[in-house]
């Protein structure tokens, strides 16, 4: 499991904005985290490898609207967060015959 | 209350603001981006429309220098006639084009532009 | 306790779009509130891989009906700077103007459908009959009455000349008295009055905690407007300076209103930039662009809040597209505030929070007469469309 909490207490953020992967050439995964400070304004990004089969550390625990985007994250790219009740659960996509779809960007 | 009573009035009194469709038609503004037309004969087949287009509805056949355009896929954005080097897609403003059957899509509208130099 | 689980949607007639609320319900009092999404998925995302970036553009204009306008200047606001090209000012100012009359018509329909909720018919069609008035200037401005599409990267389709300037405040002109007095019947009338006030409370407290974004944070207290905080474009000249419209209280009225005034400052904003345009100047020629490799991110304010847009290109065509749509942002606080209330008072309640569901996603296709759902993997096997 990789651990981003520590990380992310450090950088002392405001507001999270969005959470987004790009998959890579070589077949694994690049996870971009997107924090704001209001005030000042200024925005700042962060990125995290992660291999195919990884799970990687939920951050509800400071932000709670990284629910539905950890969640939309497991549902079409396959990446696991533990610790968030949404990731494995169906949000957007379809169901076939009751059971869940294979996630459409990994291919 | 006041304000009330004056609105009675002139509901009752002035003409209403809908129109009794189909008698009275809609005044559509002349620039409107209704119904797509190709004017075939000045068209050089250069595929610069069928590499733009974001529902590939728009095919050329550069033998022919012939370009079809499915109605059924275009949904009217007007990239086309955009990147044209020569001016020949245009748009007119008739905006009654439902069909009974799904067939009567591939047909072409007729080409020649009563505007020439006016684009989208 | 015996509770009943009462469904609101997919269909209902009292909401715009689908979504599902599932309330778990004693009597007539809710004790707690589910939600399910994901019946408008279509797959925005999935489909902009591989485009040119100007059919990128036009794709993702047609996300959201209501609100297209502010897709289009987030996704110029990231790749402009990539492709390393800055429009004049004119173009600047031409973009301002479709997007503040694109607010006035989002909060006019909102209003209309608001009052339709409660049973109030002819307040509905006295709101639907200004917005005709703001339908007919974009016909005659961009050509189209929703899905402007009068973008492209670099510059835009049209300029605007005297004819079309004059149209467009002859039209302000009429609409004005008529809001002025729509916006009083909102804030004095008893019916409306003793609906709103004091259901859906959202205290600051929850509102920074779930970082919620748009008109339902201003109500609340937190000072945040995109256009003030971080400029962008036409907004970032000193005469067209933008003052948010704040208040305290929380409720389901305080958001009306504010909804309400951000029309008067949005006409104040066209009327101000329709001075600034001369309209003898040209605008350069659509030129074909080449982005650098990398990525890249910007944000704008639509009429509903922060919307948030991140690009990787790769070999001048798009490789990975996101959108983190302001309906998003807000949707945690469904199932928060619904608690304690009575069954209702949720009609009022959700339409307060003003949700946009075509801005989240999912796909049904017709095909050889027949619908069926097809799963997401036989679908995005490659092919564009079929």
């Amino acid at each position: 499991m990789i651990n981003v909490l520590n990380d992310v207490k450090k950088i002392k953020a405001e507001r999270l904005i969005s959470i987004a992967s790009v998959k890579n050439d070589d077949g694994n995964y690049t996870v971009y985290y997107h924090f704001s400070w209001d005030k000042k304004p200024e925005i700042r990004q962060f990125s995290i490898e992660v291999k195919k089969g990884d799970e990687v550390e939920s951050i509800m625990e400071l932000f709670e609207n990284a629910a539905l985007l950890e969640g939309e994250m497991t549902e079409l790219f396959g990446i696991k967060f533990i610790g968030n009740p949404y990731s494995g659960k169906r949000i957007f996509l379809a169901e076939e015959g009751g059971k869940k779809c294979t996630p459409p960007f990994i291919q | 209350m006041f304000t009330m009573i004056k609105k009675v009035i002139q509901n009752i009194f002035f003409k209403s603001f809908t129109l009794k469709y189909p008698k009275e038609k809609a005044n559509v503004s002349i620039n409107f981006r209704g119904t797509i037309h190709v004017d075939q004969k000045k068209c050089i087949a250069c595929k610069l429309c069928e590499i733009n287009c974001p529902t590939g509805a728009i095919i050329v056949d550069p033998k022919k220098k012939y370009s079809v355009v499915d109605r059924d896929l275009c949904i009217l954005c007007g990239l086309c006639a955009e990147v044209c080097p020569v001016n020949v897609i245009w748009f007119s403003n008739n905006c009654e084009n439902a069909e009974k059957k799904r067939t009567e899509f591939a047909k072409q509208l007729p080409g020649p532009n009563p505007r020439p130099g006016k684009r989208s | 306790m015996h509770t009943t689980i009462y469904p609101i949607g997919p269909q209902h007639p009292s909401l715009k779009e689908p979504i599902f609320i599932k309330l778990h319900v004693d009597g007539s009092r809710i004790i707690k509130a589910e939600f399910n999404l994901g019946y408008a998925h279509r797959g925005v995302e999935k489909c902009s891989e591989g485009y040119l970036l100007d059919s990128a553009l036009h794709a993702v204009q047609r996300t959201c009906g209501i609100c297209s306008q502010c897709h289009s200047m987030a996704f110029l606001r990231t790749v402009e700077p990539m492709a390393n090209i800055q429009p004049p000012t004119k173009v600047y100012l031409q973009r301002l103007v479709i997007a503040e009359l694109e607010r006035i018509h989002s909060h006019l329909l909102w209003a209309g459908i608001m009052a339709h909720e409660i049973g109030l018919d002819t307040l509905f069609m006295y709101y639907l009959k200004q917005r005709e008035h703001v339908l007919d200037a974009f016909d005659e401005l961009t050509g189209n009455r929703v899905h402007h599409s009068c973008d492209v990267l670099g510059t835009m389709k049209r300029s605007f000349g005297k004819k079309e300037i004059d149209f467009l405040l002859e039209k302000l002109q009429t609409i004005e008295p008529e809001i002025t007095e729509l916006r009083r019947v909102m804030e004095k009338n008893e019916v409306i009055v003793s609906r709103f006030k004091k259901h859906g409370m959202i205290t600051k407290k929850l509102a920074t905690e779930l970082g919620l974004v748009g008109p339902v944070a201003r109500a609340s207290g937190i000072n945040y407007d995109v256009r003030q905080n971080d400029p962008y474009m036409a907004y970032a000249i000193k005469e067209l300076k933008v003052k948010p419209v704040i208040r305290t209280e929380g409720d389901a009225w305080a958001r009306s209103i504010v909804r309400c005034d951000e029309v008067f400052e949005s006409m104040r904003l066209i009327r101000k930039a329709c001075e600034m345009i001369d309209p003898n100047e040209e605008i350069p020629k659509k030129k074909n662009l080449f982005a650098k490799d990398g990525s890249g991110f910007g944000r704008v304010e639509a009429p509903r809040g922060e919307n948030f847009h991140f690009v990787t290109i790769k070999n001048n065509k798009i490789a990975r597209l996101k959108l983190r749509t302001p309906t998003l942002a807000n949707v945690l606080s469904y199932s928060r505030i619904l608690e304690n209330e009575s069954i209702t008072d949720v009609p009022v309640i959700v339409m307060s929070l003003d949700p946009c569901i075509s801005c989240m996603e999912r796909v049904a296709v017709i095909k050889n007469k027949k619908e069926e759902i097809w799963t997401s993997h036989e679908l995005f096997e490659g092919k564009k469309h079929d």
